[in-house]
Order: C-alpha cells, then structure tokens, then sequence
C-alpha cells in the first residue's frame, strides 16, 4: 500500500458523511460563550489571587510575624519641608503594651515616641526626614542634616525590604553605646528611621517586630490627624510667628512637639519667636509654651529665674517668676489646661524678648478649653 | 461588528472541512461535529488577532488537532475502545473498506493518527504538519513511517482477505499505551 492508495482510502471512509446543517450562527454563539467563560474564569484566578495575597498578609500579620508579602504602598511625592502643623509619618503598628507617647514636628524632620507607659524598656523612636534630609555616605553611613549631631548612622548590613524599599540595620552614633535602629527609604530620596530602644543587638524576634512596626508606619499629610494648639496667641506684633527649624532638638527643640489625646493630637510645646529673624535655630529671643491637659496632672515646674510669686490673673491662680535670665509663668489649671510660658537666657538680660509674661497671659492668650472640637490649627493669630 | 460576520464566512466555509479532518481523527461523526465546533469557537475568542495573519488554515488545522489530543486527554479515563464499531445503517459504498480504515486508524496513537490525517488527508507538508503538532520535522517523519507501517500490516491483511474485517488487537491501543512522540 503506497501513499496515493491510503489517500484514497481516507477519502472512501469519508462516504458516511451526514448533512451539515446550519453552521456560522451556532458556531458563533458557542464562540461567544466560550468567550464570556474566559473572561469569567480570568477574573476569578485574578480575585482568587488577590484574596489570597490578602489572606496570607493578614495570616502573617495575625500570627505577630513580619507580613510574607508586605502591601507595596505607592510611590508618595515627599516634600523637601515638612509642615510643622502635621505628623508626616506615624506608627500604624506597635507590640503589644506600647502605645504612642510623644510625636514632633519641624520642617526637617517629624519623630513620634511609642513604648510603655512606664518607660521600661526604653521607647521606640520613630523619624522621618523629607526628600533630601539624608544622604548615603561612601563608609556604609546614612546622615541625615536634622538628626543629633552625632554624626551619621553607620549601616550594618542589609534589612528584608520595608514596604517594598530597601531597608539597613544600623546602630546610632559611633561615640555612644550602640544603639539597633531600623533605617529605610520610604519613598525615592526619602528615609526613615527606627530608633529601637535597647543596647544590645537584636535577637531574631525583636528584629521581625522591628520590620513589622516599619513596614506599618504611614507617611503622607494624612498618615495622623492634625496637630491641634488648645490655646492661641492674640493681638500681637506681626513679627512673632511659631519657631519651626530645620534642626531638631540640638541646641534645643524648635518645632512642635504634640501628645495624642484619644483620637486627636494637641500641641504640648511649641515656640514662638519675638522678632522677625529666621525660623532657624537662632530665631531668638523666644517663648517657649507648655501645655497639658486636664486629667492629667496639672503642675507648675517653677524656673530657677527667681522667687517664686503668686498672683491671679483672670481668675486664674499662677505663679510668676522673673530674673536675670529670663522669666517663667504657670497656671496649673486655666479652664482644665495646665499652661507654663518660659523664657530663658544663657546670659544675662541678653537674648530676651522684654515682654511681660503676665501681661501676654492676661491680654494675649486665648484659652480653648479641653474639648478638641474648639481647638486652633494655628497657634498665633 | 465587521470581524463577526467576517468570522462567520470563515466558519461556514471551514466547518465541512473541519469536520472531516476530524471524523478521521476520533472516527466518529457526532464527536467529530463537536471537535470542529470547539476548535472555531476557540478561534472566534482570538478572532481579531488570528484574521491579521496569514495562516488562518493552518490557525484552524492546529486549533482542531489541539483539541483533538486535548479531548483524548480527558476523555482517557472514562473512554473503552472496543475495536467494534455500534450498529449503524450501511452506507452506499464500500462499506468495509471504510470501517476496515477506521478500524487501523484507531489501533494509531493520537499524535501518530493526526499525522497520517493531516500528511494523507489535508494534504499538509512534512512541516505544515510539524508546525500544527509543535514539534520537529523528523518527529513527524519518524511517527509518520511507524505509522504506515502499522497500517500496511492492518490494512493489507484486512483487505487481501473477503469476509469480516479483522479486528486489531486490543492491547496495541489500549488507554495509556499510546505515547509517541
């Protein structure tokens, strides 16, 4: 049997062939249901691979290890300021005890302070610095121009990726007990760090803690509600204005530092500057206000500026104290706000902004009360 | 809706030819109807991109065979070949040669029974043929010359001889033995 004869055969067993009947609309019809079929099982897999990717996340997050598959947040436009009114970035997650003690505010960095209550062990320290705040150095160092001026972090190695970025373990300040901190770059040019409260380096588990709080902090405008002030400045010259530095905490603090007071954040310190110098660091002479709130314990820190002296100012009982270097007021409950006003000089009669702190608190201040509906967004007005 | 109609001229021309490309393959026409129809739904779905190349009958031959060995996957499990056709009403002529052909097509493996189909039947070159069953030139000559040598040793015999026509070996296709190629 040659080629042609099985041509022929395959042919012959053709012979049997029924009718065909209408083709082109059934075939149509079962193409589009088969088309309609894959679209429906494409967006299955699709849903079932995003409940999946969500349900281990969740599984990882739940069982206090670092998430497997950390959510990749996208890329945010970071300022090369921050404002001093807002917390840039915030804890989303702590261990279990620690809570949120502290944040601060300036336009060069934004820290928030989480540990427990009783201080013990020591607190996180969270920062975060804007576009351009910190630069890689060639010796495996990360500084950044507003932190302690203890130079810069020095990386130890690689950390797994926070949030999608890369990530370091790095101890702080060479000259100090090494101190573990967590540093990555939470959008291009941007960087973070994890200040993590111990001496010693961290064993396997308080390192996946230490990943799992970072790749859950927040950045962004609305990554914490607004810093609210419970009392304003009023009636003043123009030239005073809120005192925001770049540089945090060295020589002293010169942005707002803020407590969390249920869901909202209020100021608790902040500076105002007398003159029209800059915003820096030597924007003096200047105000320092401290507020607290009722509930909390509400009392005086008396200055070593002079003897004490007691007065009541609008119905308020403070206690007043001037001298050579500088002058400090506190109301230890004005309308359920412990407030204290202080300034301070390093020599005498210099530096000093020659307003009577009695008069401003007499004249000048605006008490809001204790209910965070009523309180300003802007210190001065 | 251009590319519909468009698809429909191509189906009503294709399908008969389809449809017996397919009957040789499985051996049954209910099958067979069911085969061409799939494989052109297939390509309705990616219709807009098959019409834009040149091959579209080649498109369909593959898409056919695709579904073929695809069918015979699933269908392994459950399927019994009993080597005898169901009763049927005779056809007008030959009526043993044809059955004796479908009868030594069936003892081939599926790859070795779309080769001998599409070389002896479509009339598709050594890489046409390759091309369609995604594999190389001298795999579809070696299936092919395996191929044709069973069946010249089913058909000869069958045919040299007047009466039933033999029935091929069970073992030689039973399910899972037929890995080629």
């Amino acid at each position: 049997m040659d080629e042609t004869a099985l041509r022929k055969l395959l042919e012959g067993a053709l012979t049997s062939e029924p009718p065909i009947g209408p083709v082109g609309d059934k075939v149509l019809r079962a193409g589009v249901r088969l088309r309609r079929r894959r679209r429906a099982t494409l967006a299955a897999i699709s849903a079932l691979a995003a409940a999946t990717v969500t349900a281990v996340a969740l599984a990882a997050a739940a069982s206090g290890r670092p998430a497997a598959i950390a959510p990749v947040r996208p890329t945010t436009v970071v300022p090369h300021q921050f404002s001093p009114f807002v917390a840039y970035a915030a804890f989303g997650w702590l261990p279990a005890g620690y809570k949120l003690l502290e944040g601060g505010t300036t336009r060069g960095s934004t820290y928030q302070v989480a540990g427990r209550p009783s201080l013990s062990p020591r607190p996180w320290y969270l920062l975060a610095y804007p576009a351009g705040g910190c630069q890689l150095t060639k010796a495996r160092g990360l500084m950044c121009k507003a932190y302690y001026p203890f130079g810069p972090l020095a990386l130890t190695s690689r950390a797994p990726d926070i949030s999608g970025h890369r990530a370091y373990w790095a101890t702080a300040y060479a000259h100090l007990p090494s101190e573990p901190v967590l540093a990555w770059q939470y959008a291009p040019g941007s960087w973070a760090v994890l200040e993590l409260g111990k001496t010693k380096p961290l064993d396997t588990h308080w390192r996946q803690v230490a990943v799992k709080a970072a790749s859950h902090v927040r950045f962004g405008v609305h990554a914490a509600p607004p810093v609210a002030f419970p009392l304003r400045l009023t009636g003043l010259p123009a030239s005073w204005h809120l005192i925001s530095g770049v540089r945090a905490w060295m020589p002293y603090w010169n942005g707002v530092t803020y407590q969390p007071y249920g869901q909202v954040l209020y100021a608790s310190h902040w500076s105002v500057s007398t003159g029209s110098a800059s915003t820096g660091p030597r924007a003096r002479p200047f105000l320092t206000f401290t507020i607290g709130l009722a509930g909390q314990p509400g009392s005086c820190r008396v200055g070593a500026q002079g003897p004490p002296v007691h007065e009541v100012v609008n119905g308020y009982r403070v206690i007043v104290t001037r001298g050579p270097f500088g002058q400090t007021l506190c109301a230890a409950n004005a309308g359920g706000l412990c407030v204290q006003i202080e300034e301070r000089s390093n020599r005498p009669g210099a530096d000093l902004a020659r307003v009577d702190v009695v008069g401003l608190f007499a004249h000048h201040l605006q008490l809001l009360g204790t209910s965070p509906a009523h309180w300003a967004t802007q210190p001065i007005r | 809706m251009a590319s519909a109609e468009e698809f429909v001229e191509f189906a009503e021309v294709m399908f008969p030819r389809l449809r017996r490309t397919a009957f040789l393959l499985c051996g049954d026409w209910h099958t067979a109807e069911d085969l061409a129809q799939t494989a052109l739904a297939k390509m309705f779905v990616a219709w807009r991109e098959i019409r834009r190349q040149d091959g579209v009958h080649a498109y369909a031959n593959r898409t056919l065979v695709n579904t073929y060995l695809a069918h015979r996957r699933l269908k392994r499990t459950g399927e019994v070949l009993t080597g005898w056709f169901p009763d049927r009403p005779a056809a007008a002529a030959a009526p043993e040669t044809r059955m004796v052909v479908l009868d030594a097509l069936a003892t081939l493996p599926p790859r070795a029974r779309a080769v001998v189909v599409l070389r002896y039947w479509a009339d598709l070159s050594v890489e046409q043929v390759a091309d369609v069953l995604d594999c190389s030139a001298g795999n579809v000559k070696s299936l092919s010359a395996r191929a044709l040598h069973r069946l010249r040793a089913v058909l000869d015999e069958a045919l040299a001889e007047p009466g039933p026509p033999s029935r091929p070996p069970l073992a030689q296709h039973h399910p899972g033995s037929g890995r080629d190629g």
